[in-house]
């Protein structure tokens, strides 16, 4: 049957339109405070806390809170409180300057921690020198951020980076020793960045890989029957995956049934994640090759459990790796402020430079001298081994950085 | 462009038989979210924007429904999810219709746009203080979760499981508008409302009722979508973005259209994925684009005049 029919065609562009106009949010609530020498140092932190990646500023923000807490605990920084509050950045980059800005000239935040997506930190690293503050960007991977031609000297990236990633990860892929790959990875700017600086390091090490069909699906996509299908019927010996979040979660549940896990590994750098781990529950396929991201036992140490039950005690979940990125940021930045003994931005940003930290949860880390980037992090892979266990993958392989770091070096 | 390797599954009953299955399963979902987007454009004229967040209450509510009755073989979760939450979801069409959408009849489209795009802010609101903001999912019920031998690949029980009940629908779909007396006067309130009213037609409960099965359409597309996919506030966007683009092809307020525009869209990312990895959703716009150029009404739709 047909019902009356309408004009339709400016349907789509109105629905398109509509699906890109993002819902703002304003400021949320603050944390710490109290009791101190003399008035607290405001720390200021912007992410993404409404839309489809809000975990990432909910998980970050829950890290940076955290930090804050354990400082004022161990008697606050040149005897005065931290106190931490957060505003929206909606996943947009002018929303995200808006923000920062707002925190410095109208809040007067001493200083801007950015837990906010690859975008919006690039746009807010690029703003650094009309904002008279140091910022620590702690949720971009993005290789861009910290490239020489974007250098900017107050910025920090608190984070792990797709480029180092790449290198390290390649270091395990090799071990593996197959030849015939495929990929599987979000159709944007990280999916593609992760695949691609996995590969190139990945021929260097083994000549004569093979990268087959490249698949990319659009980030959220709900769907991927034919993709899954693709695979299987091009029978590669691995696939390599940067579906993260949400995507991975569908992704194994369709892939699943379809018997993908049997009849090829699948390697990702992205599944030992708390949230990934507690979405899939009891459905945990066994024989998926994992880097630790952020995981427990990753480094194996008193201070990555900690953060750990630290973390679960207060908020009643896992950390993610957004939140120990956010927890390590505020942690350099109270280090270096003590060792500059002021909070003025130039004199904090230069203590930062180089500044080394042992034993936190994610290892002895750096913030290197020449490009401001976190290097050392812990990464180390499994397989998962679905037992009804807890954790479902003991880590065997830990990446070696001074390699890493040499090869980079070269490239 | 690796044509020879469409040609080769094509001519392959191992390939060509379980992709064409999955192609399938794929438009099961999308026919069930557009169908019931298409009953209400074609029956009221109203555009519900926010029947994306139709189908994602319908997810949660299935999430909700499995964690209660998902125990033993699970037969109780498929119930639930193919009858509770699209009935619950109804219901909550039901107010929107009553309360909201019946003040604005009548008037410019561009009323109806704002206030269906309050209901998408307000729904994506309410699960995200519910459920809070990060993924989650839903399991599949045992009874179905096993797989079986297709061309002997194996297949998924519960895909074959969307086919079936996305057949049953559009079946029960055209058979109660086509041969039962309210299906009559549904199609005679879509034809002309004033005579409608005229005849004695109670037109206001009409719109509502329909506003309401749109609703649960949409709602069964989610309680059945769920433990395939990802729950997560947002979800809805890329559902209702594809549920436009199949009714844009098969022709809005078409039912027959939306299925056969499901179809197409299942079919052409299927095969599509074969000829050109990675790049196979540009298919569908070009056959959007291409429907748009020579038959703007869709495929099924008719000409109005």
């Amino acid at each position: 049957m047909t019902l009356r029919s309408r004009r339709a065609v400016a349907v789509p562009a109105l629905v398109l339109s509509l699906a890109l106009a993002a819902c703002g949010g304003g400021a949320g609530g603050g944390a710490g405070g109290g009791e101190g020498g003399g008035d607290p140092i405001e720390l200021g932190f912007i992410s993404v806390f409404s839309g489809r990646i809000a975990m990432l500023g909910e998980t970050g923000f829950k890290g940076a809170e955290l930090a804050v807490a354990d400082i004022n605990e161990a008697g606050g920084v040149l005897g005065r409180e931290l106190r931490i509050s957060q505003k929206d950045t909606a996943a947009n980059p002018e929303q995200a300057v808006r923000s920062a800005r707002d925190f410095v000239l109208q809040d007067e935040v001493d200083f801007l921690i950015d837990g906010s997506s690859s975008n919006e930190s690039f746009a807010v690293s690029q703003a650094a020198p009309q904002l008279d503050t140091v910022v620590i960007s702690t949720a971009s991977e993005a290789d861009s951020l910290t490239e020489e031609k974007n250098f900017q000297p107050r910025v920090f990236r608190a984070a792990r980076s797709t480029w180092l990633d790449g290198i390290a990860n390649a270091q395990y892929g090799k071990t593996l020793g197959f030849k015939n790959w495929m990929s599987i990875s979000p159709d944007y700017a990280y999916g593609r960045d992760c695949t691609d600086r996995y590969f190139e390091a990945l021929k260097q090490e083994q000549p004569g890989v093979q990268v087959g069909n490249q698949l990319w699906p659009a980030l959220f996509e709900p769907d991927y029957t034919p993709l899954i299908q693709q695979i299987l019927q091009r029978k590669p010996e691995a696939v390599y995956s940067c579906l993260w979040g949400g995507d991975l979660v569908a992704f194994i549940q369709q892939a699943q049934p379809f018997g993908l896990f049997d009849k090829t590994t699948f390697v990702t750098p992205a599944f030992a994640d708390s949230l990934v781990i507690e979405a899939l529950g009891d459905k945990v396929p066994a024989g998926i090759h994992s880097a630790s991201r952020f995981a427990l036992g990753s480094p194996p140490s008193d201070a990555n459990e900690k953060f750990d039950s630290d973390y679960r005690e207060k908020y009643g979940e896992g950390p993610t790796n957004w939140s120990v990125q956010a927890y390590i940021g505020v942690w350099l930045l109270a280090e270096a402020i003590k060792e500059a003994d002021s909070i003025e931005p130039d004199a904090v940003a230069g203590a930062l430079e180089g500044i080394e930290m042992a034993d936190t949860p994610w290892g002895d880390v750096q913030l290197r001298e020449k490009d401001h980037t976190l290097i050392r992090y812990d990464i180390r892979w499994g397989v998962t081994e679905p037992s009804g266990t807890d954790y479902p993958i003991d880590f065997t392989f830990e990446a070696d950085w001074d390699t890493v770091l040499e090869k980079q070096g070269s490239a | 462009m690796d044509f020879d390797a469409l040609g080769n599954c094509l001519t392959s009953a191992g390939c060509a038989g379980p992709r064409l299955l999955g192609g399938l399963a794929s438009a099961a979902v999308i026919y069930l979210v557009a169908s019931g987007l298409s009953l209400v454009f074609g029956v009221m004229g109203v555009l519900n924007f926010a029947h994306g967040s139709l189908y994602m209450l319908g997810a949660y509510l299935g999430y909700t429904l499995a964690s209660v009755f998902g125990g033993g073989t699970g037969f109780l979760a498929v119930l639930t999810a193919l009858f509770v939450a699209p009935l619950l979801v109804a219901l909550i069409g039901g107010v929107i219709e009553v309360g909201f959408l019946r003040r604005i009849y009548g008037r410019d489209l561009l009323y109806q746009l704002l206030l269906t795009f309050s209901f998408i802010l307000i729904i994506n609101g309410a699960i995200e203080k519910i459920y809070g903001p990060q993924f989650m999912s839903s399991p599949v019920p045992s009874v179905l979760s096993g797989t079986v031998s297709v061309f002997g690949q194996p297949f998924p029980v519960y895909q074959l499981f969307l086919i079936a009940v996305a057949v049953a629908v559009g079946l029960g779909l055209t058979v109660f508008i086509k041969r039962s007396k309210y299906g009559t006067i549904l199609r005679a309130t879509a034809e002309d409302q004033d005579m409608a009213r005229a005849l004695g037609v109670n037109v206001p409960r009409v719109w509502t009722f329909v506003f309401m099965a749109g609703a649960g359409l949409g709602g069964l597309g989610g309680s059945l979508a769920g433990p395939l996919r990802s729950l997560f506030p947002g979800m809805d966007l890329d559902v209702v973005v594809q549920a436009f683009l199949v009714v844009v092809i098969g022709g809005l307020g078409s039912l027959p259209g939306a299925a056969l525009g499901a179809v197409l869209v299942g079919l052409f990312r299927a095969f599509g994925v074969i000829v050109a990895p990675g790049l196979e959703l540009v298919f569908i716009y070009i056959l959007v684009v291409i429907v748009l150029i020579v038959r703007p009404r869709g495929l099924a739709g008719r000409e109005v005049g």
